[in-house]
């Protein structure tokens, strides 16, 4: 934590050098929460870019309280994903992850299989309510905690945790519904 | 049954980005303007009476040094125009330089005043001379003048 304390101290004084180590380490992640929440890549990349810039023009007004880096990004990537779908008016895509998304580090079979698992979470999680959406993602996929989700989204770590319960239980009613609708169709055929 | 969801979405960790973006992105956000950094060291909210202070400090010992320091080494004025004896004796001149000034202009004033009596009373003075007002007005005088080819040349351009 001291050494992001320094890079970002060295980043509000213009050293783009420092900020751009906090772009690398960040990235990923944000780009993952942006993309499972909008589920377009094209769209997901201009908008984790936006966050970065406005990062970028802004961190001068950035106070470290504590909390990591990436609590504030992931605020200020909310707040570009529900700007985003102010203007929007497309459907929800719920097309299954080209394979050129996954890690390197995955082998062939692991990717096919998990591909479809993959879509169906997608699917899943594209119907919870925005709140649920961002602290699943959050919890599990960005693994922060649940203080750092309730800095993220100005809320309670109580509320988080409600919120947590819910989005999963509801999850788990949405998958199996899928697959029990998958089987049948599969039978059927 | 909880566990076989979060394990399900654990997966989700490996959705990556595209790498040409990452490099792409990372020049675009560098390459656009810089935002406006201060330079200036940021003063600590506690620190701030004391800076204030130490302002006041130092205006008040500048203002005191001013006036004591020429008090206790009084030095000659530096100026020739702060001299007191060229002040004294320029002073008693000023009357004499003010009469003196006063008589040219009234020498001026009269000579004016002589001259604009003489040319208004004077009738031969040409601006108010009736005989060449005449001679002007007739000279001014249009005269109808008409060319017969001037004529036939627009007659035949109408046509």
């Amino acid at each position: 934590m001291k050494e992001e304390e320094l890079l970002i101290q060295k980043a509000k004084q213009g050293d783009d050098i420092s900020f751009g180590k906090l772009y690398d380490t960040y990235l990923p992640s944000i780009y993952r929460f942006v993309f499972l929440k909008i589920g377009r890549k094209e769209d997901a990349e201009d908008i984790t870019q936006k966050v970065f810039v406005s990062a970028w023009q802004s961190l001068k007004g950035f106070e470290f309280k504590g909390f990591p880096f990436s609590s504030w990004l992931y605020r200020i990537a909310s707040n570009a994903v529900i700007d985003y779908y102010r203007t929007w008016k497309g459907n929800i895509s719920i097309d299954l992850v080209p394979e050129e998304y996954f890690s390197e580090s995955m082998n062939e079979e692991g990717r096919i299989d998990d591909n479809f698992d993959i879509a169906r979470v997608r699917t899943a999680i594209a119907k919870l309510e925005p709140d649920q959406q961002n602290v699943v993602i959050m919890k599990f996929v960005s693994d922060l905690s649940n203080k750092e989700i309730a800095e993220s989204l100005g809320k309670t770590e109580g509320a988080i945790r409600v919120i947590q319960h819910r989005a999963l239980k509801q999850l788990k009613t949405l998958i199996d519904t899928n697959e029990e609708r998958h089987n049948r169709t599969t039978k059927e055929a | 049954m909880k566990n076989a969801t979060i394990e399900q979405l654990k997966k989700l960790k490996y959705i990556e980005p595209d790498r040409g973006f990452v490099l792409r992105a990372r020049n675009e956000i560098f390459a656009g303007s810089k935002p406006a950094f201060s330079i200036t060291p940021r003063i600590p909210a506690f620190a701030i009476p004391m800076w204030a202070w130490s302002g006041a400090a130092l205006t008040a010992l500048l203002v005191g040094v001013s006036f004591i320091v020429p008090m206790m080494f009084p030095r000659p004025a530096f100026s020739a125009s702060l001299n007191m004896n060229t002040l004294a004796s320029e002073y008693g001149n000023l009357p004499i330089n003010i009469q003196l000034k006063e008589i040219t202009y009234e020498q001026s004033m009269n000579q004016a005043v002589a001259s604009a009596i003489t040319e208004v009373t004077d009738t031969k003075t040409q601006h108010l001379n009736k005989e060449l007002l005449q001679t002007e007005e007739q000279s001014a005088a249009f005269t109808e003048t008409s060319s017969t080819q001037i004529d036939s040349l627009l007659e035949t351009v109408l046509q």
